[in-house]
């Protein structure tokens, strides 16, 4: 855990001062990002309502993210308390959700099968895999 | 790779925790039982790889299609989801269920919590009563925080000047967040204990907790009477959360804003006024509190009273609020065995005339 704002270098914004409470340790790694522990959820005003999930260990590894009910009101993510259990969670009420956007063809699509579950108080993070669910991989956003 | 072969209903052990037992093959399909701990994620090997696909293809999203979308969405933004917190009445009738029923704890009493709920979803209901419940603990913690404030607020005759007032409270407040106040110089608004500061204090801490490094307090005289905002930007709450403030003993735990509004709530029947809070996760809050004109005050002093009602509601609350000492007939004929009881109570038929009008009328 840290307690005072770190500087961090960044490829997509150079260098940035990240907040403690912006931090996140994640339990299992992301997929894909495996060298990666801790991730900073930024939120800069010129992108909003799109936030940034980056890494702490590596500088060109970071994802936009976005609140999926801005997009998916009906959004209801089964959240399973299996994979709650390494959030250390008690009840769901406590959590912070985001979907990672990516491409697709002209537009953008979120990844609502894998949302990535915050706990901003214990500071924890987990993409959280919905197994059959209905929920697709890369649903367009337009 | 070790390559193992098995027949129907063996297993395989993975470590001291993970046991796999092949449960039979049709075809080219093999069904497979697994036992793991809840920590151990058991996930299919290709969902996981798409899921990987896409978080790498994240990366290399193109700036200038996410800030399209995000002025689009700006353009087409769906209003900001606005919830307005029940009146006391429903809150009071929530808790005099909660410490008078409690023996009828799982009787089908749930339509009437439905009532104090108000417009809660029915998932949301639900839930509200599983926790309410089995969380007491929660009711306490309410109860504790309104004491805070002072439950007993009220005005107190006479009145005070806003910009003074908003003016002396910020400067006194402590935190670090920057506050800019916006108010226009002549605007009354009426004396209250405790007072404005009190609840303005309350509502910065709030707003500090919840990560704000800005908050802009606006006051103006709008049509239904004053207006005070606090806007903040701090992390906001989602729609869940905020549902839930409806609910007065179900805080968000994480910053205790559920609590904290429904003393402002509270507090600011004394002035007839409303609260209301717009938020968005990410963004910030704003609770926006309507201080409506200063009621009359009753002319009748608190006294012991019957009150013959067919059902206890939110007369009963008021009067209980006001300080009277309630005997509620509901029954035919319980008013007159009561009044043989209790010869020094006055009797109020809730059919027969309105609460305010009985109030507002000189007693015996």
């Amino acid at each position: 855990m840290i307690s005072a704002p770190v500087a961090l270098v960044t490829q997509r914004f150079g260098e940035i001062s990240i907040e403690p409470s912006a931090v996140f340790e994640l339990g299992t790694p992301l997929p894909g990002f495996e060298k990666s522990r801790r991730f900073a959820l930024l939120n800069l005003q010129e992108f909003r309502p799109f936030a940034w999930f980056q890494s702490m260990e590596e500088p060109d590894v970071c994802l936009p993210v976005v609140d999926p009910w801005r997009y998916f009101p009906e959004y209801s993510p089964n959240l399973a308390l299996e994979a709650l259990a390494s959030l250390e969670l008690e009840e769901e009420s406590e959590l912070a959700i985001y979907c990672v956007v990516a491409p697709h063809e002209e537009g953008l699509c979120l990844n609502l099968a894998a949302p990535l579950v915050m706990h901003q108080a214990r500071g924890r993070a987990e993409q959280v895999i919905l197994d059959n669910s209905d929920y697709g991989l890369a649903v367009p956003m337009e | 790779m070790l390559v193992i072969s098995r027949k129907s209903n063996e297993t395989l052990v993975v470590g001291d925790k993970i046991e796999i037992r092949v449960l039979g093959a049709k075809n080219d399909s093999v069904r497979l039982g697994i036992v793991a701990p809840r920590d151990v994620t058991v996930v299919r090997g290709e969902i996981l790889e798409k899921v990987r696909e896409q978080n790498l293809a994240s990366l290399s999203l193109d700036l200038k299609a996410l800030q399209r979308v995000a002025e689009k969405s700006a353009e087409k933004r769906r209003e900001i989801p606005c919830v307005e917190i029940p009146g006391v009445g429903a809150v009071q009738e929530t808790i005099s269920w909660l410490v008078h029923d409690v023996r009828n704890f799982l009787t089908p009493v749930h339509g009437e919590i439905q009532l104090a709920l108000l417009d809660c979803p029915e998932g949301e209901v639900r839930e509200g009563l599983q926790s309410m419940h089995s969380n007491i603990n929660g009711l306490n913690d309410w109860l504790r925080a309104t004491a805070r404030l002072g439950s007993s607020s009220g005005v107190v005759g006479g009145t005070v000047n806003l910009k003074e007032e908003l003016a002396a409270t910020v400067g006194e407040w402590l935190g670090k967040a920057v506050v800019t106040v916006n108010c226009p110089d002549y605007l009354e608004v009426p004396k209250s204990d405790p007072g404005l500061g009190a609840v303005l204090t309350h509502l910065l801490d709030n707003a500090e907790e919840a990560g704000a490094t800005e908050i802009k307090v606006v006051a103006l005289r709008g049509e239904r009477g004053v207006e005070l905002s606090i806007k903040d930007n701090g992390v906001g709450m989602d729609r869940a959360s905020l549902e839930r403030l409806k609910i007065p003993m179900f805080s968000t735990k994480a910053n205790h804003r559920g609590e904290g509004l429904f003393s402002v709530r509270n507090w600011l029947t004394g002035f007839a006024g409303k609260l209301m809070v717009a938020s968005r996760l990410g963004e910030g809050t704003e609770v926006t509190m309507l201080l409506g004109e200063a009621p009359v005050r009753p002319a009748r002093k608190a006294c012991e009273v019957i009150l013959k009602a067919p059902y206890r509601g939110a007369a009963h609350n008021l009067l209980e609020s006001q300080g009277f000492r309630v005997y509620l007939a509901e029954l035919e004929g319980e008013a007159e065995i009561l009044q043989r009881r209790f010869p020094q109570a006055e009797v109020l038929d809730i059919g027969a005339r309105s609460v305010d009008d009985w109030l507002n009328s000189p007693g015996k």
